[in-house]
C-alpha cells in the first residue's frame, strides 16, 4: 500500500486539485533501451491524496525495472500543467515451491510507502489563463450593464 | 607621547564599537517593528499587460474571529487609472474594467472583504481633485476632457470567484456610465482567509 500526496512548495496539501495519478514502471532491457509499462490503478487521486497499490509489471526477460514514474495529470483543470515525479523502486523476490515441487522465483517492485509530489512544476498555462481572464471580464461587464438597465 | 597614542587607539576602538552597537540596535528595532506589524512595506507589482500595480500584505498583528473560527487578516492595495470606452455602444454607454490581479489562497473559501477604504480621485476643472469612495450614483469621476467632475452610474469593487478553482479570487473594479469618464483608483481593503493559508498575488 502506497500513499501519494500532492503538496505545494510550502508542504501544504492541495486538496482541491482535481488530478488523475498515472504511473509507469520504467526500466531498461538487455540492450539498454528504456522500457515503460503502465502501472495501472483504479484508486482515484482524491483531495490531494492517492492511496492504493499499482499493478505490478509483467516480468520480461532481460528487463530491469528501476523507477516508478508518477504523473499528476491536471486534465480536468487546464490552468495547471502536468507534474511528474520519478521514485526509485526496490525489487523483492522470493522462491515459491509449487504443488508439482517446482521452485519458481516471484518478484515484486516495492515503492516507498509515503510519497510526496511537490507541485513546484505546476505552472499556469498562459494562453488558457488569458481565455479565462477575458471571459471573467466579460461576465463582470455584463453583470454591471444589467444593473444599469434594471435600475432605470 | 605614548599615552597619547594609547588614548587615540581607545577612542577609535570606542567609536567603532559604538557604530556596531548602533547598527545592531537599529537592525533589532527594525526586526521588532516588522514582527509586531508596526512597520510594513507594500510593494505594488504591475502585470505585463493586464493588471495594474497591486499587492497583498499580511496584517501580522491582526486576527479575526467569527463564531469561534480564527482567520488571518490581509490588506490589499492597488492603484490604476479609470479608462472608459464606448466601443460596445458608441456615444451611449461607456464601460471600464480595472484589473487588479488574482489573489491565490492555498486553502479555505473565497476571500471575504471585511473593510474597504478604496477611493476614486477625479479632476474637477483645472485646480481641484475630488476624492470619493466607490459607490454607484455617488462616486465623482472626471468627464474625460478636464471639465467638471460628475457622478458615475456604476462604480464598484468586485471579487470574482467561480470555484474553478476556489483558490482563485480575481480583483476588479467595474464602471459603467452614460457619458465618458476618467479618474484614478486607489484600492485599499482588508480581507480574511483561513488561518495559516498562504496568499499569493498573480498578475499578468
Amino acid at each position: 500500500m502506497a500513499i501519494v500526496r500532492l503538496l505545494n512548495t510550502a508542504g501544504t496539501p492541495l486538496p482541491r486539485m482535481v488530478a488523475a495519478l498515472k504511473g509507469n514502471w520504467i526500466g531498461v532491457d538487455s540492450k539498454g533501451s528504456e522500457v515503460r509499462t503502465e502501472a495501472v490503478s483504479k484508486a482515484e487521486f482524491s483531495k490531494g491524496v492517492w492511496q492504493g497499490d499499482f499493478s505490478q509489471p509483467e516480468p520480461k526477460e532481460g528487463v530491469t525495472i528501476s523507477y516508478l514514474e508518477l504523473e499528476a495529470d491536471f486534465s480536468d483543470n487546464t490552468f495547471y500543467q502536468d507534474t511528474r515525479l520519478k521514485v526509485k523502486v526496490k525489487k523483492e523476490c522470493e522462491k515459491v515451491k509449487g504443488k508439482d515441487g517446482k521452485v519458481t522465483e516471484i518478484c515484486r517492485y516495492i515503492t516507498p510507502s509515503d510519497i510526496s509530489i511537490f507541485a513546484t512544476n505546476i505552472t499556469r498555462d498562459a494562453a488558457q489563463m488569458n481565455v479565462r481572464r477575458e471571459q471573467i471580464n466579460s461576465d463582470i461587464v455584463a453583470a454591471a450593464i444589467k444593473k444599469v438597465k434594471e435600475s432605470k | 607621547m605614548a599615552t597619547g597614542l594609547k588614548r587615540s587607539s581607545i577612542l577609535t576602538e570606542f567609536a567603532s564599537k559604538r557604530t556596531q552597537l548602533w547598527q545592531y540596535l537599529n537592525t533589532s528595532i527594525d526586526a521588532f517593528l516588522k514582527d509586531a506589524g508596526l512597520r510594513t512595506t507594500a510593494t505594488l507589482v504591475e502585470g505585463a499587460t493586464n493588471d495594474w500595480p497591486c499587492s497583498a500584505t499580511k496584517c501580522a498583528n491582526e486576527t479575526y474571529v467569527r463564531d469561534g473560527v480564527t482567520y488571518d487578516v490581509w490588506r490589499y492595495q492597488a492603484q490604476g487609472p479609470l479608462q472608459a470606452s464606448d466601443t460596445a455602444s458608441p456615444g451611449v454607454q461607456w464601460v471600464s474594467t480595472n484589473e487588479f490581479g488574482t489573489v491565490n489562497v492555498s486553502k479555505g473559501g473565497a476571500i471575504e472583504i471585511i473593510s474597504d477604504s478604496s477611493l476614486v480621485s477625479a479632476r474637477d476643472g483645472a485646480n481641484t481633485i475630488d476624492r470619493t469612495p466607490l459607490a454607484n450614483d455617488a462616486s465623482l469621476v472626471g468627464d474625460g476632457a478636464g471639465g467638471a467632475s460628475q457622478f458615475i452610474q456604476i462604480l464598484y469593487l468586485t471579487v470574482y470567484n467561480d470555484s474553478a478553482p476556489l483558490t482563485e479570487n480575481w480583483v476588479r473594479v467595474q464602471g459603467v456610465n452614460n457619458a465618458d469618464y476618467d479618474g484614478n483608483l486607489n484600492i485599499d481593503f482588508k480581507f480574511i482567509v483561513e488561518q495559516g493559508a498562504t496568499v499569493e498575488v498573480t498578475v499578468s
